[in-house]
């Protein structure tokens, strides 16, 4: 017997969410955009198998299918990038590894920018030895 | 190798693609598989996709658990770096939602899977049988991904079959010298596993979780030992064994008693049938 389940427009909603912040969130934000998308999608997909189960298969397809897109989306942005975040471990001498990064698809390289904040936080010190460095020693006599 | 391809001005990371690709052929074998175990289409799908959100969730379980004390010992310097509140912020995030552990996923899955089952009375240990199969599969195409990404590398290693990866700036010491090619041996072992299993499951009566059981066995001792030849020191270690290994060790009894017992019957989550009452005496009905 066919079920009404309220469940379905839920999970539809979700699910297109999940898809639409999945490309334009993973693209733009990369990681942070992604893992929402990833979120939202598990919670569509749940919710529209509940909704299957209950509707006998009538409903909960679009919030389904929307929200595997979503999470096949979100996965490829986040997975992906694992193994830049090694860019962090260079850049806090080893302090922490293993991160992604919004940087290989997102607009914002946060790799980018930490190397740039390391250059500004040290880039003067570095600069100042170099320019205090006696050339004279190295001068042959 | 080739972490990502160019696709106009972006970049697409290979290792998220290559894993679903794996993944999806795997979850298609296994719908047209769900026959001889006696589970529909529909539900071995349904299944499938709580197994995904538990490899996703349970990956990134371990991998916080793995990751969180380097970050609280590092505290410091990361606050050093990032003095503002909101770029700190996007730090911790950025690094904490990065990163993944075959066990936990492995786990997870499992877990989830046994969720989808218990609330919707679905045979457990049949879902168990159907899908031990494919996990050396996946798992060997995940390898395969990793090789491309140039993560889970090897230790140094100059002889036979020797890789020379190209330069990669998030990973600098990955160039540096010629590494062993850990993640193809695995891929390789892992797909010889799964031609084996695959001919238990066709060939022979070995049911009731048991499958599993074997995949467990022979994963726990290769990836001990695989472990050794691995060179990316930061993934986590307790003493001088990974935590790969340590799980390893866990997991090896359990793998053996699912051998020796199967999986408790009360994990096929039948629904319980209706007992039909006898027909009524002539008279007594309205």
């Amino acid at each position: 017997m066919e079920q009404n389940n309220g469940g379905s427009p839920i999970g539809l909603l979700l699910g297109i969410l999940s898809l639409i912040i999945s490309i334009i969130g993973g693209i733009t934000f990369g990681v942070i955009g992604a893992a929402i998308a990833l979120v939202l999608g598990i919670a569509a997909i749940a919710i529209s198998i509940n909704t299957k189960k209950a509707t006998g298969g009538q409903q909960g397809t679009g919030g389904m299918v929307c929200g595997i897109l979503g999470i096949v989306f979100g996965a490829i942005f986040a997975i992906g990038c694992t193994v830049c975040g090694a860019s962090v471990a260079s850049a806090t001498g080893g302090a922490t590894s293993g991160g992604t990064w919004a940087g290989c698809v997102g607009v914002r390289c946060f790799a980018e920018k930490t190397v740039n904040d390391l250059n500004d936080a040290y880039g003067d010190e570095i600069q100042d030895a170099i320019d205090n460095i006696d050339w004279s020693q190295f001068n042959e006599n | 190798m080739y972490p990502a391809i160019q696709i106009g001005s972006l970049q697409i990371p290979l290792y998220g693609i290559t894993f679903l690709a794996g993944l999806a052929l795997a979850i298609w074998f296994a719908t047209m598989m769900g026959h001889r175990v006696s589970l529909p289409k529909a539900d071995v799908l349904y299944g499938a996709l709580f197994a995904f959100i538990g490899i996703l969730v349970g990956s990134k379980v371990v991998y916080l658990i793995t990751t969180l004390p380097s970050l609280i010992q590092y505290w410091n310097r990361v606050c050093e770096l990032y003095p503002e509140l909101f770029p700190r912020i996007f730090f911790i995030l950025t690094y904490l939602l990065g990163g993944y552990v075959y066990y936990g996923g492995l786990i997870g899955a499992i877990l989830f899977l046994y969720m989808y089952c218990h609330l919707y009375k679905v045979d457990f240990i049949a879902f168990i049988d159907l899908f031990a199969v494919f996990i050396p599969f996946v798992h060997g195409i995940g390898r395969i991904a990793c090789f491309l990404a140039g993560c889970c590398y090897g230790i140094e290693y100059h002889g036979p079959f020797a890789v020379h990866f190209p330069y990669q700036e998030a990973i600098p010491e990955l160039c540096e010298v010629p590494r062993f090619p850990v993640q193809l041996l695995e891929a390789g072992l892992n797909f010889v596993f799964f031609g084996v299993l695959l001919i238990l499951f066709f060939k022979t009566k070995i049911r009731k979780g048991r499958l599993l059981g074997i995949y467990l066995l022979y994963y726990v001792i290769a990836r001990f030992f695989l472990e050794m030849l691995r060179g990316d020191s930061n993934r986590g270690s307790i003493g001088f064994l990974s935590t790969s290994q340590i799980i390893s060790l866990i997991l090896l009894p359990i793998g053996i008693m699912i051998i020796l017992k199967g999986l408790p019957e009360k994990l096929h989550f039948r629904i319980p049938q209706k007992k039909t009452e006898p027909a009524a005496e002539a008279g007594s009905s309205e």
